[in-house]
């Protein structure tokens, strides 16, 4: 059994990882903190807002975020990833231009797959 | 991350010390004129903001790190010391139990850091110097000479001070040509510093 901390360690080292993979479990693991240890719930709300801003998830990255502010309404931390939040969701819309774009990517291949097929059938 | 200003070194300060003792709090004094005793909260990990200073008429571009104090968020502070040029030891002028850990962040920053780091002490607080002061200035002086350290008292609440840390630690990070020489190189420390150990997150954005 890992104790909470080493896990909160690693956890907060993938959420500062540039690799969206590392990133995603950093947010999971965040996400199980959260759930198991209420005496780690502050930290565990920030990193998972930043966690989940970094893998542009703005509306869950956001909900986590005011989480916290709801808590600690002055805190500084919180208040400046917000309005990094609410930049992005502006330029960006809610679900982030990367993942738009991924999916359009993947619509694409698909669909010429599809198209492909199709072309056989005949 | 460097916008504007290639040519304008980067120097990557950290901000340690116990919680409590005031490093959000003069950090942001410093860097936005803003001080809000009600709403404070401990700082979550790690933090950062950047600024522009001159020293001696040339500008520098500072990286600001500050650390959270809490136990719970030391464990891999290791990490935010790569590629410092200079530390600032917070402490609080009205607790002396905050004045009696310093030995063990000394300590934590001297194994940290390359040789001839710039240190600097600050006593914060000082507005609180009449009616609630626990050490006096002479100590945290002679603490600050032990460890080859700047020394002064601050305030973040009315203002006193509040620059002379910086100006100081950057006056002495940049007549120490070791340090200013990595600041030069196209690696600036600062930025590299935010990718490995400190913070990658915000990537970009200078808050
Ligand atoms: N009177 C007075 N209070 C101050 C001053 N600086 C900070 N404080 C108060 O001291 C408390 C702690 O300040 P912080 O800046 O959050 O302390 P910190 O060192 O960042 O603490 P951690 O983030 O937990 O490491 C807050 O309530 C501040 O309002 C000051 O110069 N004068
Ligand atoms: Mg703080």
């Amino acid at each position: 059994m890992v104790g909470v901390q080493t896990k909160f360690n690693y956890a907060w080292g993938l959420v500062k990882s540039n690799t969206r993979t590392d990133q995603h479990l950093g947010v999971m693991l965040l996400s199980e903190i959260f759930r198991t240890s209420p005496e780690r719930r502050r930290e565990c709300l920030y990193y998972l807002a930043l966690g989940n801003y970094k893998l542009g998830n703005y509306g869950e990255a956001r909900k986590y975020n005011d989480l916290l502010l709801e808590k600690e309404p002055g805190n500084l931390q919180a208040t400046n990833l917000r309005s990094l939040i609410d930049d992005k969701v502006a330029k960006e819309g809610l679900m982030g231009v990367a993942i738009v774009s991924g999916v359009a990517v993947a619509a694409g291949i698909i669909g010429g797959v599809l198209l492909r097929n199709l072309g056989r059938k005949r | 991350m460097a916008l504007s200003g290639d040519t304008v070194p980067s120097l990557k300060i950290l901000l340690i010390g116990p919680s409590g003792a005031g490093k959000s709090a003069l950090l942001t004094r410093y860097c936005d004129d803003e001080f809000e005793p009600e709403t404070a909260s401990a700082t979550i990990g790690i933090d950062f903001k950047t600024k522009n200073l001159s020293v001696r008429g040339k500008p520098y571009r500072l990286t600001l790190f500050d650390t959270a104090g809490q136990e719970r968020f030391r464990t891999l502070s290791t990490s935010f010391y790569r590629g410092a040029h200079g530390v600032i030891v917070v402490y609080d002028i009205s607790s002396r139990a905050s004045f009696l850990t310093l030995d063990k962040w000394f300590e934590e920053a001297e194994a940290n850091t390359a040789d001839g780091v710039a240190l600097y002490l600050v006593g914060s607080k000082l507005d609180k110097a009449e009616h609630g002061r626990q050490v006096s200035t002479e100590e945290g002086r002679a603490l600050a000479e032990a460890h080859g350290a700047g020394f002064c008292e601050a305030s973040a609440k009315t203002r006193e001070n509040v620059r002379r840390p910086f100006v100081e630690l950057v006056d002495r990070i940049v007549q120490t040509p070791s340090l200013l020489a990595a600041a030069r190189s196209g690696r600036a420390p600062g930025t590299v510093a935010m990718d490995e150990g400190g913070d990658g997150y915000f990537s970009g954005c200078s808050c």
